[in-house]
């Protein structure tokens, strides 16, 4: 239920006693947090104006899908994944490939043909391409876990980016495919950066209510039961090794429909897109907002999206710093997370 | 369930076998192919070899003590180059002559923080019983604090690191020298009273700590090389501070070892940033150290710097398995990598061994790191890059095994050359984590595993 | 976890969407207030974006830098027609990503429709077609890709395209007797598109790459890759790099691996921090590059000035087309008299026949090219003869031709 349901005790006594207050504020972290970071989004969209915030917007979107699909599999399975963006990576890639129609590429790629399919068409493709991936990926990493699982994930990171990188016959390496088609249905196309924002809350939308079926239902207890205790569901004679490859292979087609989104979205793909610490900022999203828990990573991409803009408002940073000030935020904000509340803002469980 | 694991470690002992085999009549046909070639990859795989080894050793000790990542290992090697970046900085390319006085008062910190708490731990408790816990108190602050005046002041004054620490070099090899001589006299004359052989000692530690003092001060040569000293300390000390402020109280309450390669993360990512905001994201070259010559040798070449790094790295394994088999602090650090616990029930004060544990790993990596450096050159991402790479080096060679680290970090660095012969030199990065992913799969003990 | 929850942030988002689809479209802008008010005149309002960071540092950094200097000079001297000009910087970071990103900010926020840059051609070709479709001038002193002459009516580049240099340097490669040649590249698109025109010229004159490798931009280790580069025994080694560090760093690792044949590259591995990171061993490397004339007044006055500003100078050229583009775009802009007038500046452009730091006379072909300049061909000094004035090499001359 939404935290504000629960009593708000003593407002009062706060007053009289700051230790009263403090555990007041504790035990209302969840609702503080909520409205804390949609006070700032609201205040942000006002500040900067409709049009940066609708790009904004289109970026939280994208980063929530992420978000909310890793969270599937860092939450219900325990696996810290490090190699998410491999498989964003792959749904982008399949759709710029796809529906690329450069003009001026021909120039620069002679050998790469152009197939210049619609959006909706290519993206299956991506989709389905991802899973397969994710199903054979999966076979070889299901039997890591914890610190050894996190190693491995690394390096699907890095083998996925070398290979965007140096497939060229592909992916046509540093070039990055250009042109990359925008969605259309009929005759309506999301060109524009309002329909555009429209689209990608859409998916995020369908991405949400997938994933929420997929916790609530029995598919989604069985797991939950996984993470409590592996040993005693093999013991109930589940196939424990079924259920995490389901969830892992569902959580990489998702990432692979952001990826999509993501390519057609800005309608230039190149490979420092996908590059390894994108997935580990990811990783602390998931962390950050929460395990196990929707809402939190859709605070935790929100409130990631938010803090590089936040960022500009520090008096003496230089714009060209924000990225890497928000890296440092991020990482102090991890650290004591996992100090004072390893579940995350949100979180109901802990790694 | 047993049983099938031993399945499967039989079957990938024969196929480690067979591809052992295979890689090695490869390799066989491409020396007799291009003997040239193979000199120069064997020569490039042991200069980055040594690098790995180097990091491989110092993850395997930290991972065996306390089971778990600790990602600010990569964080360290970073932290090894930068610094002697950092105190080198008029002699770079490219420097901007970074000397920040707020980074400086950071480290500083952090060091008389470590100083404070190791003597803390070191004389307070021994001092409890008899002093006044005040004056103990006032004592070791005040020591502290004249330890982090120092460190700022060598910090913020690189151009004169030789005369700043001229008097640190002489104290520290003042006191080897008389504890060296004190010893050897001792056994010389046994049965002869303390006191002389003391006094004879002192003296002696004196004259050869003053003179080279005065060695040190009189050779501004010398800063490049006392910047390592300085890099691989601090680096050290922000490892034991880390391990003492962060993951002990973590892993009091912790129930997984995930939640403090997640805290590591976030000191990496944190370190990682801000190195790039002080010293900006672009690679730099380090200041010329000695051997950047390079030495035609069978037909290849090789610089005197390789060599020594070779060196180093067979030192610092010597070193480290000196120190795990012979000396107390090395049964105690094994006893409590085998069970914390009973180390703990036992009496071994294991706050004080694991930080110890902490400070070796992060010289270990810190010394990888300034050896890359300069080597090839620095960049605030090369934290991660390395780490991973010591990562796989100690997971090939087999985690918890000193000797495996070498072995691992050796063919770690010569798989990705001889890997690439065929293949186009992009696709490195993708060998060695192939190569993890194998050994993981079917020999995920390692070449060497733990005994 | 609830539905509750979720539903809860939809409906939020739905007033949102809604007012966001209200909202009159052009982002109001501080400078789009009425001029009514007895304050003074708004300045004119121009973006720029360089690659402040990443591996194009250096050049958006100089570029940069120039553009603030001669900014300050026509400001100093009144403005044009007493109106300001006002430099809008964004980062760029030499990744199209990046640039797409910049290109966002600075038309949605800052409304600006006439932007300078970017450094790489990379982001060049990545804001390209956003610009085109906006009809926004993009106007770059740096982005040398020859495809970012095919890019639109909008952009414009004092650069000299890829595809001159590459000829250039496969007949420089050809007249100096190299028939076998190794290459090594970065993969990026700049590096990529420099060496894909030299080798196709080198190939047409009858020449042969005998081997080929690429490397990752943050990779410092290039020794394997050049070990089996020297392996195939080329005559000679071509650089394609981006970064000027790892250009540097790839002659140093040659000469330290015994390659002593001559090393041919383009512009990047003649810079000022390429030849410091690479010291003595880069005595003798060959460069076809884009170079100032000594007797050009207008350079060496700028030149002047530069190091009086900022204590440093490097990659002359560079620096000049960028402060060249300031004096450009307040030309036209004196002619627009509108900086929202896209299309009038456009037309200026194609217009305009300019004398300037980098040339006498050039101007701009129906592609957006620049015509009316050429590059040279360099040599790079020993260690003991590279000065500040001759930065680090003496020119050859004009490229040959065969």
């Amino acid at each position: 239920m939404f935290t504000g349901s629960r009593r708000l005790p003593g407002l009062k006594r706060s007053v009289r006693d700051p230790g009263a207050f403090i555990r007041l504020a504790r035990s209302n972290l969840e609702l503080w947090a909520n409205l804390v970071i949609i006070a700032w989004a609201v205040t942000f969209a006002i500040l900067q104006g409709t049009g940066f915030a609708i790009t904004l917007g289109t970026v939280f979107a994208i980063w929530a899908i992420l978000a909310v699909s890793l969270n599937l599999v860092v939450g219900f399975t325990g696996l810290l994944s490090v190699g998410h963006i491999g498989f964003f990576g792959i749904g982008a890639y399949t759709v710029a490939v796809l529906t690329s129609n450069a003009s001026y590429e021909q120039l620069r790629t002679e050998a790469i043909p152009t197939f210049g399919w619609p959006f909706f068409a290519a993206l299956p493709v991506g989709v389905v391409l991802a899973g397969l991936t994710a199903v054979a990926v999966g076979v070889v990493f299901n039997r890591f876990r914890d610190d050894i699982f996190v190693l491995v994930s690394f390096g699907f990171a890095i083998i996925c980016f070398n290979v965007f990188l140096n497939a060229r016959a592909v992916t046509r390496g540093a070039f990055g495919i250009h042109e990359v088609a925008k969605p259309q249905i009929g005759g309506w196309v999301f060109d524009d950066e309002l329909s555009f924002l429209a689209l990608a809350v859409v998916f995020l939308l369908v991405v949400v209510l997938l994933s929420w079926f997929i916790v609530t239902s029995s598919f989604g207890r069985v797991l939950t039961a996984i993470r409590e205790d592996e040993r005693a569901t093999e013991v109930f004679g589940y196939q424990v090794t079924h259920y995490k490859l389901t969830v892992w292979v569902l959580s990489a087609m998702m990432a692979a429909a952001a990826g999509g989104l993501f390519a057609s979205w800005t309608t230039f793909i190149d490979p420092n897109s996908f590059v390894l610490l994108e997935s580990i900022l990811l990783v602390s999203i998931v962390i950050l907002g929460g395990l196990a828990t929707i809402w939190g990573s859709l605070l935790g991409a929100m409130t990631f999206v938010l803090l590089e803009e936040g960022m500009r408002f520090v008096p003496g940073l230089p714009d060209q710093y924000v990225g890497q000030a928000r890296q440092v935020v991020l990482g102090v904000l991890l650290v004591l997370l996992m100090l004072f509340r390893p579940q995350g803002l949100l979180g109901r469980y802990r790694l | 369930m047993l049983r099938f694991a031993a399945y499967r470690e039989g079957q990938g002992r024969i196929l480690a076998a067979a591809l052992t085999t295979a890689a090695a009549a490869y390799v066989v046909w491409k020396i007799a192919e291009s003997p040239d070639q193979a000199v120069q990859f064997a020569f490039n795989g042991l200069s980055v070899g040594a690098v790995y080894a180097l990091l491989a050793l110092g993850f395997t000790l930290v991972y065996s003590t306390v089971w778990f990542f600790d990602l600010y290992y990569g964080a360290a090697a970073a932290m090894g180059a930068y610094g002697v970046f950092y105190l080198r900085t008029s002699e770079t390319v490219g420097g901007n002559h970074v000397n920040n006085p707020y980074v400086s008062a950071v480290f500083a910190l952090v060091v008389a923080g470590v100083i404070a708490w190791a003597l803390h731990e070191s004389l307070f408790r021994r001092l409890e019983r008899r002093s006044n816990p005040t004056t103990l108190r006032a004592a070791s602050g005040l020591l502290a604090a004249t330890a982090g005046i120092y460190t700022g002041f060598v910090l913020t004054n690189p151009d004169h690191l030789h005369m700043l620490l001229s008097p640190a070099a002489g104290v520290t090899v003042a006191v080897a020298v008389g504890g060296v001589v004190y010893g050897v006299l001792q056994r010389l004359f046994v049965g002869t009273a303390a006191a002389p052989l003391l006094i004879i000692s002192a003296i002696a530690g004196c004259v050869v700590g003053a003179y080279c003092g005065l060695l040190v001060a009189g050779a501004p040569g010398s800063r490049l090389y006392l910047s390592w000293i300085v890099s691989c300390l601090v680096a050290g000390a922000v490892g034991v501070a880390l391990y003492r402020g962060l993951y002990v109280y973590m892993r009091q309450r912790a129930r997984s070892p995930l939640i403090m390669l997640v805290a590591s993360l976030g000191v990496l990512l944190a370190i990682t940033a801000a190195t790039a905001i002080v010293f900006e994201s672009a690679p730099r070259p380090l200041p010329r150290a000695f051997g950047s010559d390079s030495w035609a040798l069978w037909g290849g070449n090789i610089k005197g710097f390789n060599v020594f790094t070779v060196g180093v790295a067979i030192a610092g394994f010597a070193g480290l398995l000196l120190l795990l088999k012979k000396t107390a602090l090395g049964r105690t650090i094994r006893a409590i990598g085998d069970d914390e616990e009973v180390a703990k029930v036992v009496g071994i004060n294991t706050t004080v061994v694991i930080a110890i544990v902490f400070f070796i790993g992060a010289v270990f990596a810190a010394a990888a790191g300034l050896l890359s450096g300069h080597d090839t050159a620095i960049q605030p991402r090369m934290g991660l890059l390395l780490m991973l790479k010591g990562w796989i080096a100690s997971v090939v060679g087999g985690i918890g095994n000193l000797y495996g680290a070498v072995v691992g970090g050796f063919a770690l660095g010569m798989v990705e050359q001889f890997g690439i012969w065929d293949l186009a030199g992009e696709w490195k990065d993708v060998i060695s984590f192939l190569i993890l992913i194998l050994f993981l799969s079917f020999w995920p003990r390692g070449l060497l595993p733990r005994g | 976890m609830s539905i509750w929850r979720v539903t809860l942030v939809f409906l939020l988002l739905i007033p949102a969407l809604v007012v966001a689809a209200c909202a009159d479209e052009p982002t109001p802008t501080p400078t789009a207030a009425p001029t009514a008010t007895p304050t003074p005149v708004p300045p004119f309002k121009i973006g720029v974006m360089e690659s402040l960071t990443g591996p194009g540092e250096t050049y958006g950094t100089v570029s940069n830098q120039a553009k603030q200097l001669a900014i300050d000079e026509i400001n100093a001297a009144g403005g044009i027609d007493g109106r300001m000009i006002e430099l809008v910087v964004e980062d760029s970071k030499c990744s199209a990503q990046d640039a797409i990103t910049a290109y966002r900010k600075l038309t949605d926020v800052d409304g600006v429709k006439i932007i300078l840059g970017t450094s790489c051609s990379g982001a060049m070709l990545g804001a390209a077609p956003l610009a085109e479709a906006d009809g926004v001038v993009l106007f770059s002193g740096l982005a040398t890709n020859p495809d970012i002459a095919e890019a639109g009516d909008y952009i414009f580049r004092t650069a000299m395209s890829d595809a001159q240099l590459g000829i250039d340097t496969g007949n420089l490669l050809w007249a100096d007797g190299i028939r076998t040649l190794a290459t090594i590249t970065e993969a990026t698109d700049y590096a990529e598109g420099v060496r894909r025109s030299s080798v196709a010229r080198f190939e047409e004159l009858g020449g042969e790459v005998v081997a080929e490798e690429r490397y990752p931009s943050d990779i410092t280790d290039f020794r394997s890759q050049l070990t089996k580069l020297f392996n195939a025994d080329p005559d000679a080694l071509h650089i394609a790099a981006q970064a000027e560090f790892s250009g540097g760093t790839i002659v140093k690792q040659s000469r330290e691996l015994g390659f002593d044949g001559p090393i041919y590259s383009e512009v990047v591995p003649v810079g000022a921090t390429a030849l410091e990171v690479a010291g003595e061993a880069a005595t003798g490397l060959k460069a076809v590059t884009a170079d100032l004339d000594p007797a050009n007044r207008v350079a060496q006055r700028v030149l002047q000035d530069f190091r009086a500003r900022y204590d440093y100078v490097t990659l002359p050229w560079y620096l000049g087309s960028a402060y060249d583009d300031v004096y450009i775009t307040a030309e036209c802009l004196k002619r627009t008299g509108d900086d929202q007038d896209a299309d009038g500046f456009r037309d200026c452009l194609y217009d305009i026949t300019w004398s300037g730091a980098i040339g006498e006379n050039y101007s701009f072909d129906d592609k957006g090219e620049v015509v009316g300049l050429s590059n040279l061909v360099v040599e790079v000094l020993p260690l003991s003869e590279r000065t500040e004035e001759n930065q680090g090499y003496r020119v050859l001359g004009g490229a040959p031709t065969p």
